[in-house]
């Protein structure tokens, strides 16, 4: 076996690429940019596009034939969708224009604070609710829960930002309602008690 | 002399040991799937949709300028250039440099937007996004930054809307159609119908834009890129900026039919944007409107939007402030390239720094 190593062709084709780029680049633009060349580019294009539709209008026929959705009426369904994003831009333009002339009008922050209060409302129920029926029972004080609800209901927005903190830890036995504990699912059926 | 006989030999004496296969098995891999780098790494939120666009925030950490830059790219390829790896990307520049940027991207088209045109993009979704940003930047002012195609559409946008536009920033957009080099022979309405290549198509797909674009250098595009990749990998250098560009180059995005034919037929074929005869949504797109800052910036070496297709805007409008750069580079090199963080990026802020808030 000779030690020689074999020859790099990389190395070989870059020398030849480097000495003839030049070269091969004038005589493609002197092709490219006859007209010759570009009658027969746009010939080709349009029987490319010829074909294209040719082979679509046939898929189309097929499914038609198979009942099965095209890509028109799937297009179509899409035009529906963008209808409907459409009507919401145009009701949340409206909704931004209103809240802007209506200063009175609470705004997208004042929605925003009532949604984590009644998030953190929510988290606070079901840490009530997921306690055992024996630990909420000795714990729980109706009247006091009865006459501090209303209460907490109408504390200012300061007051959400506690609640989450609130509802991890387990109720004390001075503020927690003297109530049966209750699951979920006990207090989905109750009106039907 | 045969340069297989007598040429350059392998880089080791032996013959190509398993780590040279791994390279050529990996240059391989690159020819026939293209790049895979993670790209357009900065963090963004999502701040507008509408159909397939979608605008984008990157905030500033250190937020010094009030006024928020828009950026606006073309219909074709993707706009995550602007953001490409972390160590070339102008939007983490920019947010570094204290300003709060938004960015459009217009999506893929689907089969339901093949009717999309410019009156579309440009009279309805580019509105859109300019008042979802101000919305969300809390400004009254902005500067609308366009590159490519989308420097073309932030131009007419600017003409039609100059409210609450402060600054207008161009790079490598064409205005001037009358002389488009390779362009201008191969669209020729006698060889080329765009229309019915819009109508048979519906979409124009990425691969004949993308076909269209590298045939301006054929040796160059197909075989020069190449030989430069082989060069890199064989020779052990970083390939992560090629890859990422690579991969770019290869993501292109479909063209909708009704825009693509109105691009060809009204700007590259009968040249109407310069000669104010553009019309969107039933209004005339007229240049000289434009009465803001204005900033146009040309590459000496740009095949695709040549120095002479982008400088006559300069020409047209209104304002006192403008102008004028032709750097060198090319059409995609001038802004990702090694040379733009010494040459382009830092004369695009100097230009904003004096003129934004």
């Amino acid at each position: 076996m000779s030690t020689k190593p074999p020859p790099n062709p990389f190395e070989a084709f870059k020398a030849a690429y480097d000495q003839a780029a030049e070269s091969w680049s004038k005589s493609m633009e002197q092709v490219l940019s006859s007209e010759d060349f570009a009658a027969a580019a746009g010939r080709m294009v349009a029987r490319y596009a010829d074909a294209q539709e040719a082979l679509r209008q046939a898929a189309e026929a097929t499914s038609d034939q198979l009942h099965l959705p095209t890509k028109d009426d799937l297009a179509r369904v899409a035009e529906l969708v963008l209808n409907l994003e459409r009507k919401i831009d145009a009701a949340t333009d409206k909704l931004f224009e209103l809240s802007k002339s209506r200063p009175e009008l609470p705004s997208v922050e004042v929605w925003t604070r009532i949604a984590d209060r009644l998030a953190a409302l929510e988290v606070a129920v079901k840490a009530f609710a997921s306690m055992p029926a024996t630990t909420a029972r000795a714990s729980a004080d109706p009247p006091v829960a009865a006459k501090t609800a209303p209460v907490a209901a109408k504390t200012p927005p300061s007051a959400a930002k506690t609640a989450p903190v609130a509802a991890k830890t387990p109720p004390s036995a001075a503020t927690a309602p003297k109530q049966p504990a209750r699951t979920s699912r006990t207090r989905r059926t109750a009106p039907k008690e | 002399m045969s340069p297989l006989n007598d040429g350059p030999t392998w880089p080791s004496a032996q013959f190509p040991d398993q780590t040279q296969l791994d390279v050529y098995e990996e240059g391989l891999r690159i020819m026939a799937f293209g790049g895979k780098v993670p790209t357009g790494t900065t963090p963004k939120d999502v701040v507008y949709t509408r159909n397939k666009t979608t605008l984008y925030r990157y905030r500033s950490k250190n937020r010094r300028h009030a006024t928020p830059i828009l950026l606006v790219y073309a219909l074709i390829n993707r706009p995550y250039i602007f953001d490409l790896r972390p160590e070339s990307s102008f939007i983490k520049f920019l947010i570094d440099q204290g300003y709060d940027v938004f960015l459009i991207d217009w999506g893929t088209p689907g089969w339901e937007d093949r009717n999309m045109d410019f009156d579309d993009y440009v009279g309805e979704h580019l509105p859109l996004c300019v008042e979802r940003m101000l919305r969300a930047s809390g400004t009254d002012d902005y500067t609308l930054f366009g590159y490519c195609m989308g420097g073309t559409m932030a131009a007419m946008y600017a003409a039609l809307h100059p409210e609450n536009l402060r600054n207008l920033v161009c790079l490598t957009a064409p205005f001037e159609f009358s002389d488009t080099g390779l362009y201008g022979i191969w669209l020729d309405d006698r060889h080329f119908d765009a229309q019915q290549l819009a109508d048979s198509l519906g979409l124009i797909p990425a691969d004949l834009i993308d076909a269209g674009n590298m045939m301006l250098r054929p040796v160059v595009n197909y075989v020069g890129s190449n030989v430069t990749m082989w060069d890199r990998l064989l020779g052990g250098r970083d390939m992560t900026s090629f890859l990422a560009l690579n991969k770019w180059v290869k993501d292109g995005v479909a063209f909708p039919g009704a825009a693509f034919a109105q691009w060809i037929t009204q700007f590259y074929q009968q040249n109407l944007l310069i000669k104010g005869e553009i019309t969107i949504q039933g209004e005339k797109v007229d240049l000289s409107r434009i009465s803001v800052p204005l900033l146009n910036i040309a590459g000496e070496q740009d095949h695709i939007a040549t120095p002479q297709q982008v400088e006559p805007l300069n020409e047209i409008v209104a304002s006192s402030d403008k102008s004028f750069l032709l750097l060198p580079g090319g059409h995609v090199a001038m802004l990702v390239g090694s040379g733009a963080q010494k040459g382009l990026w830092p004369k695009i802020l100097e230009w904003l720094d004096k003129r934004s808030d």
